[in-house]
């Protein structure tokens, strides 16, 4: 049976155009399985249904949920947030490849991006120009809150202005690797 | 000048930089073991001339030639060739410049070895040729052994310098490129490791021909088990076989690290390819872009380079969307008749105009006052014009297509002179407007006096 209470949040956080993602960061700053995700997958068909009706797709990966207009139109799937999470996330890619830095340091919580490293990437030779030709006005640090953070792509570490991939920020890395390897 | 080998010797390893350096040359270069003059006297200047003794004498090049540790030097190429030896004698001084064994390496001393072993067996026991085919094939085994234990050392060496640089890479040291490591992990393993370890592996079966283990096996059963029966030659073979073949563990170990770090570094290397192809598929979509003009310069979400990125896709605040959500289908007409519906219960009301106030800086172009002025003196005279303002604006109206408010202002200064106006006892606030604006006045009046007689 759902929990009246917990679908509320979830709502909220689905309609806000959140993502739920598997885990979070819990006070020690470790992953901890998140109650809405675990809700929804208790109550998957109550979910499903009640967000078909609606006439929004809800979109279920393993490791994150999030909703989207329901359309046969793949070109309507394109969306703003869409496109900058992306352009701030392979800048994100490049500056640990352009500094042998390991994956880990995006996803692993003892790593993260600090603001010394998101001054870094605006300060990558094509940053200006690629954010400039996304129509995204701000740098690339104050970009990062409304886009990812606030969307749950990125999280924020507790008691420190550092940031982690969550369960959908890794899933976009790992689609890069799947479709780009070879 | 003519001297004795041990004293070369001795002054070699004092000054076994230099010669270290001659080796990474033949190293970096085609293997031939040659190295260029100018390099050596280089170094001779810098190191050996420098230091105290004698040694700057035993080891300038005509010393070195004449004693055959340079066997050749060629003046016209500027080369000088070094003896064997030395190279074998430098190598075994430094293990991390002892040369790997190559698979053609490995090829050739299994090849040696089964024409050896058969060549021991067509002989007839005991004769000067038997011995003669013994003697070489015991060599041989001497040979591999010091060759495999010395190539076991130098990969030991060179495993464990990879692993120095494994644990820098992994505790985050931004020096070291994960596709370099990956790259040299992987060539020590497939170069110089996977040959040795199957050299030597017991169980290796090779089609057409023998392995190194299973050529050493024929022999021992010839020994032992024909009619020959001399146990104590097979004991003694099988006891060379398992001390080369002993070395299989140490390999092992050596396969598996590799395999490890392979395996860690694959990923990352994966991770590092794809993202570097994604990036610049990013940055050749904006190349278009850099034309200079004022339209169609930013990247839109329909770009071709977001279509391999589908994670994300369609995510979006949902909430300025609120409105009841309905699948409907094109073809319905069900859509029309809603829409009829909706604008019937919509309760239409004409919009409401808000006048403004008129300007006070409003002027009037100088044709525009000559037609005020013209149509208020072509009017009939007046004897009784009880609200002057109205009297202009009904003039004005009548006559003019494009009338305004601002008319009336112009309007009551041309009308003065004709008509001597005044303010009635009790004055009234009155208000008139055009439709846009509104203008609030005081009423004034026009009484023509009668005349005195």
């Amino acid at each position: 049976m759902y929990n009246a209470a917990t679908s509320q949040r979830i709502f909220s956080e689905l309609m806000n155009g959140r993502i739920i993602n598997k885990n979070s960061l819990d006070n020690s700053n470790s992953f901890t399985e998140n109650p809405l995700f675990t809700e929804i997958i208790d109550n998957l068909d109550d979910y499903r249904t009640q967000y078909k009706m609606s006439g929004y797709e809800f979109v279920e990966s393993p490791s994150y949920i999030y909703i989207r207009e329901g359309s046969t139109d793949t070109n309507s799937l394109k969306t703003d947030i869409t496109m900058k999470a992306c352009v701030l996330l392979l800048l994100m890619g490049k500056y640990l490849t352009e500094n042998n830095y390991r994956i880990s340091k995006l996803t692993d919580p003892s790593g993260g991006l600090t603001e010394a490293d998101f001054e870094a990437i605006q300060d990558m030779p094509d940053t200006a120009e690629i954010l400039e030709k996304s129509a995204m006005k701000r740098d690339f640090s104050a970009s990062i809150k409304p886009i990812l953070v606030e969307r749950n792509i990125m999280l924020q570490k507790i008691g420190s202005n550092t940031f982690i991939l969550s369960n959908s920020g890794k899933a976009f890395f790992d689609e890069i690797v799947e479709n780009y390897q070879g | 000048m003519k001297l004795n080998r041990e004293i070369l010797i001795g002054a070699i390893i004092r000054h076994q930089k230099v010669f270290f350096n001659m080796l990474d040359y033949i190293d970096q270069h085609d293997g031939s073991l040659e190295i260029p003059e100018q390099l050596y006297i280089n170094d001779y200047n810098r190191i050996i001339c420098v230091g105290e003794g004698s040694d700057n004498l035993y080891l300038n090049i005509p010393t070195l030639v004449e004693n055959g540790i340079f066997i050749h030097h060629d003046k016209n190429s500027g080369m000088i060739t070094v003896e064997r030896v030395i190279i074998d004698l430098l190598r075994f001084l430094d293990i991390k410049r002892a040369k790997e064994l190559t698979d053609a390496d490995f090829e050739q001393m299994r090849a040696q070895l089964v024409s050896a072993v058969n060549h021991v067996m067509a002989q007839a026991l005991d004769s000067q040729p038997y011995t003669d085919a013994l003697s070489t094939f015991n060599n041989l085994m001497s040979e591999i052994h010091s060759k495999v234990k010395e190539n076991v050392y130098a990969l030991t060496a060179q495993v464990d310098s990879l692993a120095q640089e494994y644990k820098l890479y992994d505790t985050g040291a931004q020096q070291i490129n994960v596709s370099d490591l990956y790259n040299k992990v992987s060539d020590l393993y497939d170069r110089f490791v996977l040959p040795c370890y199957e050299f030597i592996n017991p169980s290796m079966d090779m089609v057409q021909t023998e392995s190194f283990s299973k050529s050493v096996q024929t022999l021992s059963d010839y020994y032992a088990f024909g009619e020959i029966k001399r146990y104590d030659m097979a004991n003694k073979i099988q006891l060379k076989k398992t001390v080369i073949s002993s070395y299989y563990k140490d390999i092992a170990l050596l396969t598996k690290k590799l395999e490890q770090f392979s395996s860690h570094l694959k990923k990352d290397r994966s991770y590092f390819l794809a993202m570097e192809s994604a990036y610049s598929e990013l940055l050749n979509s904006i190349i278009p872009l850099r034309h200079g003009r004022k339209k169609n310069k930013y990247l839109t979400v329909d770009s071709n380079v977001f279509n391999n990125h589908k994670v994300l896709e369609g995510l979006s605040s949902q909430k300025h969307k609120f409105s009841k959500r309905l699948t409907w289908d094109n073809q319905t007409k069900l859509r029309f008749k809603e829409y009829l519906v909706t604008v019937q219960e919509k309760d239409i009301r004409p919009k409401k105009t808000v006048l403004r106030p008129l300007t006070a800086a409003n002027k009037l172009d100088q044709d525009r006052l000559m037609r005020i002025s013209k149509i208020l003196y072509a009017a009939p005279n007046q004897t009784n014009i009880p609200n002057v303002h109205e009297f202009i604006f009904k003039l004005l109206k009548e006559a003019l297509e494009d009338f305004s408010l601002i008319d009336i202002l112009y309007g009551i200064e041309a009308i003065l002179p004709m008509y001597e106006t005044k303010l009635p006892s009790k004055p009234t606030q009155c208000k008139m407007d055009d439709g846009i604006h509104y203008l609030d006045y005081l009423q004034i009046e026009y009484k023509k006096e009668p005349a005195n007689v």
